[in-house]
């Protein structure tokens, strides 16, 4: 029987505001796209299956706030995570730029055990449109800088490339999650002194 | 699903009001995080241990024990949500296990509930259920019943007519969601009237990282796709703008207000903007309406433009005419302000900044909206009794981009007349505020190259930047005392000079009322800005002097207009001569001889030579340095040398007076080159029409330099006269004056040769050597030229 923990995958979406995270994720696990900017606040996650290797497992994409003084409780969602997506709007060049803070924060934040070879993916969104400000080419050079992170352009409109990227990060995730489970899924060992010494499970809690 | 939705957290923290309960430091904060997830880590192990096996009891006991870690006081609400995500995140293999198996399963939704604490079960009651709901939906609306407090994801009914009553509408999800809000709203207000008031700022650094729960909800709320806008209209927005105008908590108000503000999409603001604004005005005392209002207006503004550049359409098709954008807003603002008599100054100016950066993006050509806000500001400016509003107050800032943005935001001067309410407002700043936005205006006309077109819009334009024309009246400082200050004051006047020649009509006439205005303007500055400023409008005159020449023909009263500009000339240069300042008024007058004697209208030969004498008296007057006055008499015979619209009994008179004049300064070598350059006008100098050739008089000249040169004491000097004199001698006996011979030129060279070699080595004994060296060069190819064209023979000249 195959180890059923290995089905559950965490990808974290990061990224500018307004650069499409709900967009794409709304695309690739509804089907569904809408004009109507709604600004995520916090973060929040959706699930669904796919088929890697032959395998059905559970992907958990977690989706986030773009705008700082949203994002309040902290990002204790982005550790254990096994994949980060990171978007940027190819009309907006800042958005470009701020790809690299976005993976310093999430490695700060997450501390991967590997964080040199932590899988990433960028996501070059809105394709569809014709202002388009930010080449391929410089997208491309950021990403082999970077490791090599695979790199898709994307429509969260059009459903461009979605169902490719997403599945590319769930065979990453995959791969990262296969290595990670060998050490990270042990328990603290057990210390049997200890044990009694933890201030209060509450005890006196009547809940 | 929320750690404190019902009982868990929030019913501790109203019952943990005894000391130690709460956290300490922070120190023990991650120790004590570190220990709870340590230990839920390890019963998740456990957990997922039993579940390989498929020993489902057991695993059910270690989800249990695990989620028992949540049963504590001991930590911050921060420590405790990571606590709480990392616990979740566990379950959700349990709900993934049970999801694939539940078919099997006893019933598993009584199972937990013999957990024994209140905790626990409640989690694994919201596990199954989901999984539950998941696989049958009928049972949607029973077990939401169950779970009534706990607001779930996923499972919230999103359909308008239920396809059985069991599963429930989104009727019953919006009034779920609603109370869970309102009930979770009053435990995060009451978060702040617990505990000692000295630790309110830890209080609310609390509720400030708990916001993002509270307003989940509105998140919820969005994301349901069935509540369309006549939903939102009639029940979600009056649910949630009336909890949070009762709540009464200015953390609460603000923080909410924004999530509402970018929760929910554009399309509906734009229907709701009454109520959401007439909220606005009833919040707290405390709460920062301005930035609420800002953040919406910025929304929208920035959805007009995102969705006219996404869809190509013109930008006024994207917000539906029937939302009256502006007028809603500037009504709303309006109220507020009214209202929220406690709001600082700059706040209800940033309001305004807002608004008139709407009405730009939005409405771009409604120069009226820009208007009205400028005028509003002037009211309420007026009301509260400011004027001369200092520079150096805060308010000042704020009030000041309001009319930068407007210049920016046309880069049109013209626009900016347009607004009648710009002056007005202008008029409430102080000296240097007003001279810093004139200076603002002024740079951008020069920038967009705006050409002024009539005399009214001259006059607005002009009237704006008076600061920069006129001195402060307000204030006796104006002596410009040090250096920088003059600097800087030049390059000012500079700028205003050079926005007068911005002042253009393709029409004569109305470039000639234009020039009028500005004079009159102009005309109110000190001697010092008139420097700058009124030689630009005399050039501009002799210009449109030129023009009207030009078509005459067209128009048959050139030649009167023509006068009456040269008296236009005439009373401005007088004005700088009676302003000190002689040297730059005797050129002014020389230029205007000049033009004269081109145009030639009626009379243009007395009003010439008035010029003329002008320049003369000026001369002989005011200009008393003896290098200015070389300057000055050489400039005004070369004047004279090229004019040609003097009769004889002008030109003699005046071309005495110049020979006068150059043999009366007082330093000789000055006298001498005077003299000398005198001899022009008795060559090439005009007599009715045709040059003079009076060979004679023109020697006579020269021979009176010779004398006076040979009278110089300074050995150097005189050798550097003699060098100039040889060239003079050449140049008039290169061009036929028979009376120079060959013999004078061998004169001047060996005194030359003689005294040469005697002076003093120095940086100006070198120059006359080279000016020597280059002027023999010039005879030795002349004399070795073949050339047959040559009027005159250099045979016989001695060079060493």
């Amino acid at each position: 029987m195959a180890t059923r923990k290995k089905s559950l995958l965490k990808v974290i979406i990061l990224g500018d505001s307004s650069v499409g995270k709900t967009s794409l994720m709304n695309q690739y696990v509804n089907k569904r796209f809408s004009n109507q900017y709604k600004a995520t606040i916090g973060a929040d996650f959706c699930t669904k299956e796919v088929v890697v290797n032959d395998r059905v497992v559970t992907m958990q994409i977690w989706d986030t706030a773009g705008q700082e003084r949203f994002q309040s409780l902290g990002v204790a969602f982005y550790r254990g995570a096994d994949c980060c997506v990171l978007v940027y709007d190819v009309t907006a060049p800042n958005s470009f730029k701020n790809l690299d803070s976005w993976r310093d924060e999430f490695l700060i934040q997450a501390s991967p055990r590997d964080p040199e070879h932590f899988p990433f993916v960028v996501l070059g969104n809105k394709v569809d449109l014709d202002n388009r400000q930010v080449s391929t080419r410089r997208a491309q050079q950021w990403c082999q800088s970077k490791n090599d992170i695979p790199y898709y352009e994307t429509s969260a409109k059009e459903g461009i490339n979605v169902e490719m990227a997403f599945q590319t990060i769930a065979k990453n995730a995959l791969e990262q999650e296969t290595e990670a489970e060998l050490i990270n899924d042990f328990p603290d060992q057990i210390r049997l002194n200890s044990e009694n010494n933890r201030p209060g499970n509450a005890d006196n809690c009547q809940c | 699903m929320y750690p404190w939705s019902s009982s868990s957290y929030g019913g501790q923290v109203a019952t943990g009001g005894q000391t130690g309960t709460m956290p300490n430091g922070l120190d023990d904060q991650e120790k004590l995080l570190a220990e709870a997830a340590g230990a839920a880590r390890k019963q998740a192990f456990q957990m997922n241990h039993f579940l390989d096996k498929e020993r489902m009891l057991d695993a059910l006991k270690c989800a249990s024990t695990m989620l028992s870690e949540l049963r504590t006081s001991l930590l911050s609400p921060k420590s405790y949500y990571e606590l709480y995500m990392s616990v979740t995140n566990e379950l959700c293999h349990l709900e993934l296990y049970l999801s694939e198996k539940s078919n099997k399963e006893t019933d598993l939704y009584e199972l937990v509930q013999y957990s024994h604490t209140i905790v626990p079960r409640l989690y694994l009651l919201i596990t199954v259920g989901i999984v539950y709901i998941k696989n049958d939906s009928t049972l949607k609306r029973s077990i939401l019943k169950d779970l009534v407090e706990i607001a779930t994801r996923n499972i919230l009914p999103d359909v308008l007519v239920a396809d059985n009553e069991h599963e429930g509408n989104v009727y019953d999800a919006i009034d779920f969601v609603l109370t869970n809000f309102a009930e979770m709203n009053k435990l995060w207000v009451r978060m702040q009237h617990q505990g000692h008031s000295s630790e309110k700022t830890r209080r609310e650094k609390e509720r400030e990282e708990l916001k993002i729960l509270v307003g989940t909800n509105l998140v919820r709320l969005s994301q349901l796709e069935s509540a369309t806008l006549e939903t939102y209209k009639r029940l979600i927005l009056p649910g949630i703008l009336e909890q949070v105008v009762s709540c009464r908590d200015a953390i609460a108000q603000e923080y909410l207000m924004e999530c509402i503000i970018q929760v929910f999409p554009d399309e509906f603001h734009l229907q709701t903007l009454d109520p959401f604004l007439k909220s606005c005005a009833q919040l707290e005392t405390g709460v920062n309406v301005k930035n609420i209002i800002i953040s919406l207006i910025e929304r929208l503004a920035a959805y007009n433009q995102r969705s006219g550049k996404t869809s190509g359409n013109a930008i006024d098709a994207i917000i539906p005419a029937e939302v009256e954008l502006f007028e809603v807003f500037s009504v709303q603002v309006a109220n507020i302000v009214q209202t929220r008599t406690d709001m600082p100054l700059e706040d209800t100016i940033s309001l305004q900044v807002a608004l008139l950066s709407l009405a730009q993006k939005v409405y771009s050509d409604r120069v009226d909206y820009v208007d009205k806000v400028l005028g509003t500001t002037a009211q309420i400016l007026d009301r509260m009794n400011m004027n001369n509003i200092s520079h150096l107050m805060t308010v000042n800032q704020e009030l000041s981009r309001l009319l930068r943005i407007c210049i920016d935001f046309y880069n049109n001067a013209l626009t900016i007349i347009q607004l009648l309410n710009f002056y007005p407002l202008l008029e409430k700043f102080d000296y240097t505020s007003r001279k810093s936005l004139a200076l603002y205006l002024v740079m951008n006309i020069l920038e967009n190259e705006t050409l002024v077109p009539t005399a009214d819009q001259a006059d607005s334009l002009l009237t704006i930047i008076t600061p920069l024309i006129e001195d402060d009246t307000t204030s006796s400082t104006t002596a410009t005392n040090n250096s920088a200050d003059a600097e800087e004051f030049a390059e000012e006047q500079g700028v205003v000079a050079r926005f007068i020649h911005l002042l253009k009509s393709d029409e004569p006439d109305m470039q000639y009322k234009m020039l009028q205005t500005a004079r009159k303007h102009l005309g109110n500055g000190s001697g010092q800005r008139l420097k700058h400023v009124l030689p630009p409008l005399v050039f501009a005159a002799y210009q449109l002097a030129f023009k009207y020449k030009a078509i005459a023909e067209q128009d048959e009263n050139w030649d009167k207009k023509c006068q009456k500009i040269v008296q236009y000339c005439h009373s401005t240069i007088s004005a700088l001569a009676k302003a000190d300042l002689p040297d730059l008024a005797l050129r002014l007058y020389l230029q205007g001889a000049l033009v004269i004697g081109e145009i030639r209208y009626t009379n243009h030969e007395t009003v010439a030579y008035e010029f003329m004498t002008q320049a003369f008296s000026l001369y002989e007057d005011e200009i008393s340095d003896s290098k200015a006055q070389l300057a000055a008499i050489t400039l005004i015979m070369s004047t004279f040398e090229q004019m040609s619209c003097f009769g004889e009994e002008n030109a003699e008179p005046l071309r005495t007076n110049c020979a006068l004049a150059a043999s009366k300064l007082l330093k000789k070598p000055d006298q001498c080159r005077g003299v000398v350059a005198c001899a022009a006008l008795f060559w090439s100098g005009k007599q009715n029409g045709e040059e003079m050739r009076d060979e004679k008089r023109t020697l006579d000249c020269l021979k009176k330099g010779a004398r006076i040169a040979s009278q110089c004491l300074d050995t150097g000097v005189q050798v550097q006269l003699y060098v100039e004199l040889l060239n003079h001698y050449l140049f008039y006996f290169e061009r036929g004056n028979s009376l120079i011979t060959v013999a004078m030129l061998n004169q001047l060279i060996a005194k030359v040769n003689e005294e040469l070699p005697n002076l003093e080595p120095s940086e100006e004994t070198k120059q006359i050597e080279s000016h020597y060296k280059n002027t023999l060069a010039h005879l030795r190819s002349r004399m070795e030229s073949n050339d047959t064209a040559l009027e005159v023979s250099f045979a016989g000249i001695t060079l060493n």
